[in-house]
């Protein structure tokens, strides 16, 4: 009896003094929550960046008509871009009609887009099927590749990787770094759950996700990567960049739904760094692809428009480790002319990124 | 059999008692009345009537110089602006009531301004300045560029409104703009004493509440007009700029007035955030002292009203290096702006986050670039 009745005091004693410290456990490091293994939450929805990445993909789409000899019309490209006037064959995008990619893309570069859309129209029309070179756009074919064709410009400028590596950056890139892992997003209500969402920092975090493009099981699965998530695995074997960015996204879930402000913020610093990284290390991939085929008008100029675009993408990050004005000098190096640009301009501004980065070891692995 | 209930006595206790910390807070030791009464009497009324006597001043001068277009008169209508600026600075904190009805920071305070929108507007001499399309082409940023854009000294701008075939249609429009700011003044004064009765006496912390709408206010303003339009948009330093510099976007543009300005909006934060009577400058109930009376804590379990506190003169202690304007200063990436910035940005989760679910209150602004 006696023993029961002190099971009781003890019991009301632990009670007591353990029940009421729920405000200091967040700062004990082991967290107290499980992190799963895939981003498998309650109330996750980013439908919304789905159906950019899906607009994202039309866009590419009609773009590619040119490499085959069509003639592109701006203004389809800038309904597409601004989701006006039905521009899309999946009506569902159509509909959607407060989504879009322009007014998701850094302000100081929407009319840069749209400029290139404009440009690029009247360079098909121009050559309207016929062949470019230096000076004179339309299509080149790759010397040793004949099923490898593509539009250039005047200056050899692929305006199909300016516009959807472009937008990748100014637009998805920017948008998961800069805009849903920032103050404006991150500093909000963590109380209030809205079924299906969420509390409105649970899904800013979701939404940010939604733009790297990959399945919630990545990267196990990798069935469906698309812009970034294809990237991150192009450069995974070098860098580990599939598993350190999904962890931190799942971490830094798990850490806002149990109040774990202090984890979710080591986990954008990880996210900001890695994701960089993924854009850094594909400018110095496609940076070495040039050079190897520097002989090559077709596959040279192709791989560097996707490599100017993703170095372009590098402003975008508030952590970043170039400054815009370094970003700017390593575009100036490749010029604005890649018939005529020479190998020590390219080895130029791979040298940069590959020591901003810390690249040395792995700079020809990438 | 009695041991084993008092078992049950006990956990039944324990479960009882252990965790009531959060119904603890509406128990918690703070005249809520008393805040309000104090933020409506010593901050919000002497700050509207503050504004009103600056407008009063910026009025006459408005009409010296249009009776005299001269150099004298333009130092004067300068001068008077810049009073009636900084007055805002102050006021903008406190938006509530007829405050908000005028919308006053959108009415007078818009920038960067649209010289194209003024000029086409002085041109045709047909405009309504209430239409949405003016937001830009009106308020103080609108006078800044008419009294200092205009020319590059005191004489160029004189000769602006001088001019033989526009002169006139120059000085109405700078009347129009004047008699807007005058007239938001008058609104304000003469409504205030209607809505204060309704104000202190909704002590509640739901949405329109005295707390939750002096929160909220003093969160948009710190967050959106200080943080972001002052100092993130033209120095690259908000992410969402993507870093790209916009100098163009200071306020005061013109006239330079940008750091003395935004300085003294930081300044007019701490004064209404510790609840200062505006004229004696005395400390009164404010924010502050209801986070104490929560016992509020940061993250790092440190005292949350203390920490604002020193977070904020952190960021006037950054501001206070700046001698150049910021439109100079921000034409160069990673500028001191950006570390102003940054300092500011320390605050918003203190203030956002922190405060609100401290006192239980839902910030009812947001982002308004949805998903």
């Amino acid at each position: 009896m006696k023993k029961i009745k002190l099971l009781g005091l003890a019991f009301l004693a632990t009670f007591a003094f353990t029940a009421c410290d729920n405000d200091d456990t967040a700062e004990n490091d082991d967290h107290n929550y499980e992190v799963p293994t895939t981003y498998n939450f309650e109330n996750v929805s980013y439908t919304g960046q789905i159906q950019r990445l899906d607009m994202l993909t039309e866009l590419t789409a009609y773009m590619k008509k040119a490499n085959n000899g069509e003639v592109l019309e701006a203004q389809t490209m800038w309904d597409m871009y601004s989701n006006e006037n039905n521009a899309f064959d999946n009506a569902e995008l159509n509909e959607a009609d407060s989504k879009e990619l322009e007014n998701k893309t850094v302000e100081a570069d929407q009319q840069l887009f749209r400029n290139y859309m404009r440009d690029f129209a009247a360079a098909t029309a121009e050559a309207d099927g016929g062949e470019g070179s230096n000076g004179v756009a339309g299509i080149v074919t790759s010397t040793n590749d004949a099923n490898k064709k593509y539009f250039f410009d005047a200056n050899g400028f692929e305006h199909i990787q300016l516009i959807e590596k472009g937008l990748m950056g100014s637009c998805f890139y920017f948008q998961g770094v800069s805009v849903y892992l920032a103050s404006s997003k991150m500093d909000v209500d963590n109380e209030t759950v809205e079924a299906g969402k969420g509390t409105a920092m649970e899904h800013h975090w979701d939404e940010a996700f939604g733009y790297l493009g990959v399945p919630t099981d990545f990267p196990a699965n990798t069935d469906g990567i698309r812009f970034w998530g294809k990237y991150t695995n192009g450069r995974d074997e070098v860098l580990n960049s599939n598993e350190n960015i999904m962890n931190a996204f799942i971490k830094g879930r798990a850490a806002i739904s149990n109040k774990d402000l202090d984890t979710r913020d080591e986990q954008i610093e990880i996210i900001r760094a890695e994701w960089e990284k993924v854009a850094a290390g594909t400018a110095v991939h496609y940076l070495s692809e040039a050079n190897a085929n520097f002989a090559d008008d077709a596959i040279r100029n192709h791989t560097l428009s996707e490599a100017w675009a993703f170095i372009h993408a590098i402003k975008y990050n508030p952590s970043k480790k170039l400054t815009n004005t370094e970003v700017e000098a390593v575009l100036e190096e490749l010029g604005d002319n890649f018939y005529e640009i020479t190998q020590e301009n390219i080895n130029a501004a791979k040298a940069t990124l590959v020591s901003a980065y810390g690249f040395e070891d792995v700079e020809d692995q990438l | 059999m009695r041991s084993v209930k008092f078992f049950f006595f006990c956990l039944v206790i324990a479960t009882l008692t252990a965790c009531d910390n959060e119904s603890g807070s509406e128990k918690v030791d703070f005249d809520r009345e008393a805040f309000l009464v104090n933020m409506a009497d010593q901050v919000v009324r002497p700050s509207i009537e503050n504004f009103a006597t600056k407008a009063e001043v910026l009025t006459s001068a408005s009409v010296a110089f249009n009776e005299d277009v001269s150099e004298s008169n333009l130092s004067g209508f300068r001068d008077a602006l810049k009073a009636t600026w900084l007055s805002y600075q102050h006021l903008a904190f406190v938006q509530v009531g007829p405050v908000a009805t005028v919308n006053l920071r959108d009415r007078v305070n818009i920038f960067p301004t649209s010289v194209e929108k003024i000029e086409e507007n002085i041109t045709s001499g047909n405009y309504t300045l209430g239409a949405a399309s003016n937001v830009a082409a009106k308020g103080f940023p609108a006078l800044d560029y008419l009294l200092f854009g205009t020319g590059i000294s005191e004489a160029d701008v004189v000769a602006y409104f001088a001019d033989q075939e526009l002169g006139p249609n120059r000085k109405e429009y700078l009347q129009a703009l004047v008699a807007d700011i005058q007239s938001v003044a008058t609104s304000m004064a003469g409504s205030w004493g209607d809505y204060r009765s309704g104000f202190v006496e909704n002590l509640g912390t739901d949405a329109g509440s005295g707390t939750s709408l002096l929160v909220n206010e003093f969160n948009f303003q710190f967050d959106i007009r200080i943080k972001n339009a002052k100092i993130g948009f033209p120095s690259g330093g908000n992410p969402r700029t993507g870093g790209i510099l916009s100098p163009e976007k200071v306020e005061a543009y013109y006239s330079a007035w940008s750091g003395e300005l935004a300085e003294a909006a930081v300044k007019a934060s701490l004064a209404v955030f510790k609840g200062e009577n505006f004229t004696s400058g005395e400390n009164g109930l404010g924010m502050d002292d209801y986070l104490t009376a929560l016992d509020a804590k940061t993250r790092d379990d440190e005292d949350l009203s203390t920490v604002i506190i020193n977070q904020i003169n952190a960021s006037l202690d950054e501001m206070e290096k700046i001698d150049e304007p910021y439109s100079v200063v921000a034409s160069q990436e990673g500028s001191q702006l950006v570390t102003v910035y940054n300092a500011l940005q320390a605050v918003i989760p203190l203030i956002k986050v922190d405060m609100p679910s401290a006192m239980s209150v839902s910030i009812t602004f947001q982002d308004n670039d949805g998903d």
